[in-house]
């Protein structure tokens, strides 16, 4: 189908993009309203199954029991995967998380870890709706 | 139904290949977003050249490609975070495409296209990993812009160029554009 040509900008695409990037950070500050302690969430397939208050967790290394295994690392108030048996390794990459709304995943093993305030996730409920 | 024509089906193979080499390249890119899987989308350039030349059919025949090697290369997961992310944004590319050229440029139609992937990406993120994972989205739609811009800018440039030497049908050429 043989087509006019097509202009590379109207300005019509700005609009576009500027309503697309004011999405975005509206997402953003919506994302971040929560203050308080950073707190590690670990989610397994969707369900919570742990919440650490980072800045009084101790140093540790531990493991989450899915398949592939992950491995976990807190270390001066910063959380990383230190160790994934899946092939891409995407999470190793990511490396210490320690700001509210920093996230990493492991997603064959289905784990996400997100730096949450102390209070209750419920914003993110906002942002999914 | 019509004969798929040889010059196609050859040019088709040839976007699949270029697609494939393009997803390499990407995956060399160290990850914008820490979530496995979910990428840049450059070779939504050849999705576009694809259906832009070739047609709808032939476009979906590409995705399709770029899912099943993202299968083999990446595993299951990526394999639905490809496809996914390649329907959306083929489908939003196909109806963007039928607007008449004064209401929107290439450019518009790249960050659109690439941020209908990077929502397709997602929904299967969400789909696996839970609600949490959607705190990436704000990053997520931001590089999709970053990139749409870029296939957007590709796409004006090197149509163009690629039509004038690529003969599409068995009868003549086609039109210059």
């Amino acid at each position: 189908m043989p087509k006019p040509e097509r202009r590379l900008f109207k300005f019509t695409d700005f609009i576009i993009i500027g309503i697309v990037l004011s999405v975005a950070f509206s997402f953003l500050i919506w994302g971040r309203q929560e203050n308080g302690q950073p707190t590690a969430v670990i989610t397994v397939n969707g369900n919570t199954s742990q919440r650490i208050n980072l800045n009084t967790a101790e140093d540790k290394i531990f493991t989450v029991d899915t398949s592939p295994v992950v491995t976990i690392q807190i270390k001066d108030s910063k959380i990383r995967f230190t160790d994934s048996l899946c092939p891409d390794k995407t999470c190793e990459k990511c490396g210490f998380l320690y700001e509210i709304g920093d996230t990493a995943a492991c997603v064959p093993a289905g784990v996400v870890i997100t730096i949450d305030g102390d209070g209750l996730n419920s914003d993110l409920d906002a942002v999914a709706g | 139904m019509k004969k798929p024509q040889v010059r196609k089906v050859a040019l088709s193979g040839i976007f699949c290949a270029l697609a494939m080499a393009i997803s390499f390249l990407e995956s060399l890119i160290p990850p914008l977003v820490p979530v496995p899987g979910i990428k840049p989308g450059f070779s939504n350039i050849v999705t576009m050249f694809c259906l832009d030349s070739l047609g709808f059919p032939y476009a979906f025949a590409v995705t399709l490609f770029k899912a099943s090697f993202a299968l083999i290369t990446r595993g299951v997961t990526a394999f639905f975070m490809s496809l996914f992310g390649g329907i959306a944004s083929l489908m939003v590319t196909t109806l963007l495409f039928r607007l008449k050229e004064k209401y929107i440029g290439c450019m518009g139609i790249g960050v659109l296209a690439a941020v209908a992937h990077n929502c397709g990406q997602l929904a299967v993120a969400v789909a696996i990993l839970g609600h949490t994972i959607l705190t990436i989205s704000p990053v997520l739609i931001i590089s999709g812009v970053a990139s749409g811009l870029i296939t957007g800018t590709v796409f004006y440039y090197t149509v163009p160029v690629l039509k004038k030497h690529i003969k599409l049908s068995d009868k003549g050429s086609i039109k210059k554009c």
